[in-house]
């Protein structure tokens, strides 16, 4: 490519080298984004930023609808929601525990389903990829507590819903707690730990995707380096921590994000009440106000996430 | 054991079973595996178990759900509820025919638009595409309903210019909510739900190819657009199938958009989640929706029983890295 590029040595004023308008048929590629981007996406946030600032109104004689500053008033009028700060508020604490054991959760499935010569693999990963059909939109929410209740073990449904709480009633048989009180456990440790425990069918039904993604990770690592490992004599404990763990941590991240989005992006309770903000109560101000704050929580999230780990984050090159 | 070093032709059938059964290496072999196919059964059956349920919930007379000694097989088996939801849902009818071709078109336009886009941004190094791509993962992570509610309310009143009330025949502009453009601008435009990822996964999926397939052509004179097609594209077709599944499976069961661009348009979902028969008896409403999800979700099903290779493997072999 580069000799072409120096054969052609005609020089005017406008002169674009070939490798050059080469790149830039990308844009061409790339047109439906840039159109999406600047006059769908941005648009539409700029309208719900400006309505978030403003008192909206339906005006009859136009037919449009008329936006009237009133500064952070949308804002406060937000705070003051109960029905919106506390759904806010528990979706956060429940991503704090969510996307770390979903993480981890499916980098050990991952693992385990990631053996040589492992009749059923092919099945197992089948099925723990069914949830990423079945349980998206309103298939996930249509009725989940009523499973919930029916499941004959207890009524404690968690705010993701779907909760069959086996695990937890497992762990009650079993006076999991009291064992580990009387051990002195940490009792933030305990309730992080019980809480996950709880949440196991939740966790196994938001894990496909991630599964999958660091399952291809884990086939992409070339088998020559698992062999020079361990003709230098790592066991296999220091080849997870040494060799596949740094191989696999850009998965990590990825996944990170992308569980974080997947858990906050749509969260009903808080979708919910927006939208009965918005048009059932006819507030499209306050409505905006909350989405927008909704947005950035949730940028805020994927920042932190990708700013903490991909410190950690061992890229092979 | 030392029977069979020596190879000797004494042994037993008994003491062959022996040597071979009760060694350590198979007793710790036995235990692991033992173990690891309890665990994934386990978890197999805590993914299945909502299924499993609603099965069941759907064939339950209205006795058993108030029965305590009825947990998964129903004693009053009824097939009643399901065609009722069936009429319902109208999967069958016109609303099932709608939603196929309504999910299918949005999924082909996402596709589309974003196999273009992730061979733009694999192969091409103009400026400003890294600032693009952080565009596109950035429209991932605003949540849908940021745009969804303004948009909305764009596409209800359309009057370009004021061309459309211009004549006085018409007081308001044109209601495109009521018609597929909406969502089909946006599926083109790749700002549909999770369109970020279907370029994310096309743009690792080419940068993953050689690239001296399309220096070849263009050697032989090709342009990158015919290079694109002629050379590229063929090969990138079971991603394409891919992200084309994810799109439909996800545009079918859709309650983001149905709710607010598309209200106007025919949803087996919304039809499924509106069951009402005048009591207020939350549970067993909850299993008529259940019932009716169920009956909308069964082609879903039965594509992903087809179509599993798709689904799984294409993400796999997307050869996804964070770079």
């Amino acid at each position: 490519m580069e000799n072409t590029v120096q054969s052609v040595k005609k020089k005017g004023r406008f002169h674009i080298p070939l490798e050059r308008k080469r790149q830039l048929v990308g844009y061409w590629f790339c047109l439906p984004v840039i159109l999406g981007f600047f006059c769908i996406f941005i648009p539409g946030m700029i309208s719900t930023f400006v309505y978030s600032f403003s008192e909206v109104q339906f005006n009859v004689e136009t037919f449009e609808m008329d936006a009237v500053y009133v500064g952070f008033k949308n804002y406060l009028t937000m705070f003051d929601s109960v029905d919106f700060t506390i759904p806010l508020f528990d979706c956060l604490k429940d991503m704090a525990i969510n996307v770390p054991v979903i993480v981890l959760f499916s980098f050990f499935l991952a693992i385990l389903l990631n053996r040589k010569n492992f009749p059923g693999r092919t099945f197992f990963r089948v099925i723990f990829f069914l949830p990423v059909i079945m349980d998206s939109g309103a298939a996930a929410t249509a009725g989940a507590d009523s499973i919930n209740q029916y499941s004959g073990f207890g009524f404690d449904a968690t705010s993701s819903g779907m909760t069959s709480n086996i695990a937890s009633q497992f762990a009650n048989v079993l006076n999991i707690q009291a064992f580990l009180e009387q051990l002195t456990f940490s009792t933030f440790i305990m309730d992080f730990v019980l809480k996950s425990v709880d949440r196991l069918s939740t966790t196994i039904n938001s894990c496909g995707i991630q599964v999958i993604i660091f399952l291809g990770a884990l086939q992409g690592v070339s088998p020559s380096v698992f062999e020079a490992a361990e003709v230098e004599g790592l066991t296999a404990w220091e080849l997870f921590w040494k060799i596949t763990l740094p191989l696999i941590s850009p998965m990590i991240l990825v996944n990170l994000v992308y569980t974080a989005i997947d858990s906050f992006g749509a969260n009903d309770k808080i979708l919910e009440e927006i939208e009965k903000v918005w048009y059932t109560m006819d507030q499209p101000g306050t409505g905006a106000a909350m989405t927008v704050f909704y947005f950035l929580c949730s940028t805020v999230i994927v920042l932190v996430i990708v700013g903490i780990v991909s410190r950690v984050v061992f890229y092979e090159e | 054991m030392e029977n069979i070093a020596n190879g000797a032709p004494t042994l037993t059938r008994w003491e062959r079973f022996k040597s071979k059964y009760f060694t350590k290496h198979f007793a710790s072999k036995f235990l692991t595996n033992l173990l690891l196919y309890l665990l994934l059964f386990g978890l197999a059956y805590v993914v299945l178990f909502p299924l499993i349920m609603r099965v069941s919930n759907a064939v339950k007379g209205y006795e058993d759900v108030y029965n305590a000694n009825v947990y998964i097989i129903p004693q009053n088996f009824t097939l009643q509820y399901v065609k009722e939801a069936l009429v319902r849902v109208d999967l069958l009818g016109k609303t099932g025919w709608f939603a196929l071709w309504y999910s299918a078109l949005i999924s082909i336009l996402q596709v589309a638009s974003a196999t273009l886009a992730g061979y733009g941004f694999a192969r091409f190094k103009f400026p400003g595409n890294k600032l693009l791509f952080a565009c596109v993962l950035f429209v991932l992570i605003v949540p849908p309903t940021t745009i969804t509610t303004t948009l909305y309310e764009f596409f209800l009143d359309v009057d370009p210019w004021g061309m459309v009330t211009a004549s006085g025949e018409r007081m308001s502009g044109w209601n495109l909510c009521a018609t597929v453009i909406p969502q089909s601008l946006m599926a083109i435009g790749c700002v549909g739900y999770k369109n970020g990822l279907y370029i994310y996964l096309m743009r690792q999926y080419f940068k993953g190819m050689p690239g001296v397939l399309e220096e070849a052509a263009y050697i032989d004179g090709a342009k990158p657009f015919k290079a694109f097609f002629r050379v590229m594209l063929p090969s990138a077709f079971t991603m394409m199938v891919t992200c084309f599944l994810f799109g439909f499976c996800w545009q079918w069961t859709d309650d983001i958009y149905t709710t607010t661009i598309a209200i106007d348009l025919p949803s087996l979902m919304t039809k499924a989640l509106n069951y009402n028969n005048g009591s207020s008896d939350a549970l067993w409403n909850s299993i008529q929706q259940q019932t009716g999800v169920l009956i909308a979700v069964i082609p879903l099903i039965l594509l992903f029983i087809v179509c599993q290779r798709f689904f799984v493997e294409g993400i796999e072999r997307s050869g996804i890295t964070g770079t």
